[in-house]
């Protein structure tokens, strides 16, 4: 017997023996009609799922302080600077030190604004859950950056990034902000708005 | 699905609730003002930042209270505003503008929320 508890689906095999061998005889359970591997959607997974998203957005929001303009740290070889020159003095991937050295570098305050806005918005659309599946791919190849950047410095945790990425790819593949956040509110309007921002909103998050 | 889990899924709260709601973390996020312990040190919040998500969160709930929600967006709005300026200017000190970017990303993000909570104050638009 399959019941639906509020999303989450329960599977009660409640029948026993005799009783149970006759109805199996009659109507054989299938494992589709069954659905044993049903996820669940109850209350504690949204909960968790929200949680997440929150942490994520505190992750990034906690970070972003530190890349100062107006030259976010160039001239005296620290912050966000030191961090890309890593990829450059421990590199990861030759064409990603090219990159640095030959596009980066010249272009350095530009970077800086780029990546500042980035974890900005980061930050604070993953807190509240806005286009929140747009920013996790975001975060994603934010991640890919910073991971070639330092993956091999000394004293590095690799799992540090290796995690950013899992937890990124979990709000996108459940659409995290449909749950406590913006994007939850927003959609049933974006669903009835047949314009291309509110189609592409509802795609996005 | 039983019929109580389908009265549960279609439970929404209101556009006021959820105002107070989002009001409640907007004051409360304030705090991190006072807190001086590095691993919780989220958002930097100085003393203005946290004056005017005080005063915003207030003004917010007052417009959930009176069933103005123009008064949540004007407190969105002006979070928002709040928030790109200090982006815009970080790095310097121009007068009352100063304080961190993170402060600010919060700020825009709560302004964005309280947005979205005044446009679900409005009616539903007829499907198309």
């Amino acid at each position: 017997m399959v019941v639906d508890d509020g999303g989450v689906s329960h599977v009660r095999l409640r029948l026993k023996g005799k009783e149970n061998a006759m109805i199996r005889a009659k109507t054989p359970l299938t494992a589709s009609k069954l659905d044993v591997n049903a996820i669940a959607t109850g209350r504690p997974t949204r909960v968790v799922l929200a949680a997440a998203r929150i942490a994520v957005g505190l992750m990034w929001l906690q970070n972003v302080n530190w890349k100062r303009p107006p030259d976010f740290g160039q001239a005296s070889g620290n912050g966000l600077y030191q961090y890309t020159a890593d990829a450059v003095k421990h590199p990861v991937l030759e064409p990603f030190s090219w990159l640095v050295t030959n596009v980066i570098f010249p272009n350095f305050a530009f970077f800086g604004w780029g990546v500042l806005i980035a974890e900005f918005c980061l930050g604070a659309f993953l807190l509240v859950g806005l286009l929140t599946r747009f920013w996790a791919i975001v975060g994603i190849l934010q991640t890919i950056a910073i991971t070639l950047s330092v993956l091999n410095t000394p004293a590095e945790w690799q799992w540090s990034y290796y995690l950013m990425f899992a937890a990124q790819f979990v709000l996108l593949a459940t659409a995290a902000g449909r749950v406590a956040g913006v994007d939850g509110l927003l959609r049933p309007r974006w669903s009835l708005n047949s314009g291309r921002p509110a189609r592409i909103a509802m795609a996005l998050s | 699905m039983t019929g109580t889990a389908h009265a549960r899924a279609h439970r929404t709260l209101s556009w006021r609730t959820r105002g107070l709601i989002v009001a409640g973390f907007t004051a409360l996020s304030a705090l991190f003002a006072l807190v001086d312990y590095t691993p919780l040190h989220f958002v930097a919040v100085n003393l203005v930042q946290g004056l005017l998500l005080v005063g915003l969160a207030a003004l917010a709930a007052v417009g959930c209270a009176l069933r103005l929600p123009v008064l949540v967006l004007a407190a969105g709005s002006i979070l928002i505003v709040a928030g790109l300026v200090r982006l815009a200017t970080y790095g310097q000190t121009i007068g009352i503008i100063s304080g961190s970017v993170n402060a600010a990303a919060l700020m825009v993000g709560l302004g964005t929320t309280f947005v979205a909570i005044w446009v679900t104050a409005r009616p539903l638009p007829s499907p198309p």
